[in-house]
């Protein structure tokens, strides 16, 4: 046992002995390694900072569908059909797959009780039906939500709320009472909000199945574009039903088929969209072909100087063998020799990458961790194809 | 009642294939070796001997006959522990770990067997003495060292595993006549004075000339 630990003390002293006292080779290998880590690391950052870029621009050239009555203000007031939320909320419609962020808001006159399950009064609310989460600068509220729930289930028609937290707790459920909805009905509560404020926000299509007491309840509709070259059929379809504003703040003239003047614009024009859009979009698709073959490139480098490095010194390994090294032995040896500059090498590179660009992705990690599998794999077939070699062969070739 | 040999050959031959034609490169070659004796093998290139030496060093296995280590026949036996305890290789190209000082290469061994580094490198100072080599030699490279004195420590590394067989592959070849006869004179000295089993491979016929036996190869085969 003692043998045992001293021969593995030595295979590891003998390993660093040897990288010490040839600082330039291993230096050189652990600088190659370094490289080609930068390198995996920046072409999938450079991919992910054009995929920032785009969504900033997306982000920049948001189209508000702010579709609203314009003889009414923005937010109050407005009397929308319910007809219209179910356009951008079917999955038949050119809206569906091309629209992201879909915001309803609705909200009525409505004013519910709460009650606790045996329908004793607890406080009365205000209603707003919502497809999203409710936020600070729209709502003057911070929401906390519980960890099963998602803002997803405020675009289903459940029976789920987001109440002030003096009312309830999240996963507890509340009771309430409306005009249109005489008995109790039970609702869970998802999320909560400690300002003192009287809202009880639900999902819109549950608020407008359940408890408007009007069909005209919408009050904006608002979302962003997820697919540019789809402008012009949303623009198309939206024209079926809306009208589009004219400039300079003149009031468009027509009616909608309810005889309401409705409207939707495009914040930004489609055509700066596209223009700012489109060479991004072929950059990444250009970089997103470069970039297997750069990984591959790098992975096949790596392999051969593993491979190679374990060549050149066939002769020395033959020497061990001789003096009694096992053929274990020297595949450890050489194996370890190579895991250690590779293990330098990947985590310099990953260091300077995670310093160059203050984060290392998941991706960049895994594609690190493939170049240095790759890097071993090389390691292991020479170190096994060295364990096994003919070693009178290979003094004779070398003399 | 005679010494038993240390190393037995009996009818041992070594076939290999190449691309072109199967080639016996050791053909049912016997010999008994004897401790407190140096002996040469001789012969033209290409004749086996290095092959031989390969087989006798347990670098190779015989694909006909046996070769016994004090009656053991080898394929019984570790070849790595046959190698690291019972018989050791000097090599024309004295192959020193080029990384390692002259000390750190007679060690080298003995670490393989998992022996304390205070007690080798006692026995390293030691074996490079016999062989002529002070402290001043200790901490310097291969590339420190002229030809002769790299041969010197393959000497001191060979001899540092307590091995009682020495086999040399050509231990002159790369070294000036006076290195050389020095060289000659220290295996000499370790057949006859040490006890060893000294066999050198050559096809330097003044070796040949001061060995105690000497043995001619041709076509893998011996000639008496």
């Amino acid at each position: 046992m003692i043998n045992m630990l001293r021969k593995i003390t030595h295979s590891i002293s003998y390993t660093f002995t040897i990288l010490f006292r040839k600082p330039i080779k291993s230096l050189a290998v652990i600088l190659s390694i370094t490289a080609f880590t930068v390198l995996i690391c920046l072409m999938e950052f450079t991919i992910q900072k054009q995929e920032d870029l785009l969504s900033d621009m997306y982000e920049q050239f948001k189209i508000n569908l702010v579709i609203m009555d314009k003889s009414a203000s923005y937010s109050e007031d407005l009397s929308m059909n319910k007809k219209y939320a179910s356009l951008f909320m079917d999955k038949e419609n050119v809206l569906f797959e091309n629209l992201s962020n879909l915001k309803i808001r609705s909200k009525g006159e409505e004013e519910i009780t709460v009650t606790d399950e045996y329908g004793d009064y607890i406080t009365s609310l205000n209603v707003i039906g919502l497809t999203y989460l409710p936020d600070t600068s729209e709502f003057d509220v911070t929401t906390e939500m519980g960890i099963d729930y998602d803002n997803s289930m405020l675009m289903s028609g459940r029976n789920v709320c987001i109440v002030p937290n003096r009312i309830s707790s999240i996963g507890s459920y509340v009771y309430i009472k409306s005009e249109k909805v005489e008995e109790l009905v039970e609702y869970l509560v998802i999320g909560t909000y400690e300002q003192e404020d009287i809202i009880f926000f639900c999902p819109y299509l549950n608020y407008s199945e359940l408890l408007a007491s009007s069909s005209n309840n919408i009050y904006s509709i608002e979302s962003d574009i997820s697919n540019t070259k789809a402008i012009n059929d949303i623009e198309i379809f939206l024209l079926k039903y809306f009208i589009e504003p004219s400039i300079a703040g003149v009031t468009p003239v027509g009616t909608n088929e309810l005889g309401l003047q409705y409207a939707f614009s495009f914040v930004i024009p489609k055509g700066n969209l596209e223009e700012a859009i489109d060479p991004i979009k072929a950059d990444i698709k250009k970089l997103q072909i470069l970039e297997p073959f750069v990984f591959v490139f790098s992975i096949a480098i790596g392999f051969i100087i593993s491979m190679l490095s374990i060549k050149n010194r066939k002769a020395e390994f033959a020497v061990m063998r001789s003096i009694g090294a096992s053929g274990k032995y020297v595949f450890y040896i050489s194996f370890i020799e190579q895991a250690v500059l590779c293990i330098i090498g990947a985590s310099i590179g990953a260091l300077i990458s995670w310093l160059s660009y203050s984060q290392l992705s998941d991706q960049q990690l895994n594609k690190i961790m493939i170049f240095v599998a790759c890097y071993l794999l090389g390691t292991i077939i020479e170190a096994i194809s060295i364990a096994s070699l003919k070693v009178m062969r290979i003094m004779k070739a070398s003399e | 009642m005679a010494d038993m040999a240390i190393l037995q050959l009996d009818k041992v031959s070594y076939e290999y294939r190449n691309k072109h034609q199967t080639v016996k490169a050791v053909n049912e070659f016997s010999y008994e070796f004897n401790q407190g004796l140096f002996y040469a093998i001789t012969g033209k290139s290409g004749s086996g001997k290095t092959t031989l030496l390969s087989l006798m060093v347990g670098l190779d296995v015989p694909t006909e006959g046996v070769i016994k280590y004090e009656g053991k026949n080898l394929k019984d036996m570790n070849m790595d522990k046959y190698r690291r305890e019972y018989v050791s290789l000097i090599y024309q190209d004295f192959n020193l770990f080029p990384l390692l000082t002259a000390l750190e290469n007679v060690m080298y061994p003995l670490k393989l067997k998992g022996q304390k580094t205070s007690e080798g490198k006692l026995l390293a100072m030691d074996k490079l003495k016999m062989v002529g080599l002070d402290e001043s030699y200790y901490k310097r490279y291969p590339s420190m060292l002229s030809g002769g004195e790299q041969q010197r420590v393959a000497i001191a590394r060979a001899l540092v595993t307590g091995s009682s067989i020495l086999l040399a592959d050509e231990p002159t070849g790369n070294l000036d006549t006076e290195n050389g006869n020095n060289i000659v004179s220290i295996l000499k000295d370790l057949a006859h004075n040490d006890k060893f089993c000294v066999i050198v491979v050559t096809h330097d016929l003044e070796i040949a000339s001061v060995a105690d036996k000497t043995l001619s190869l041709r076509d893998g085969k011996l000639i008496l």
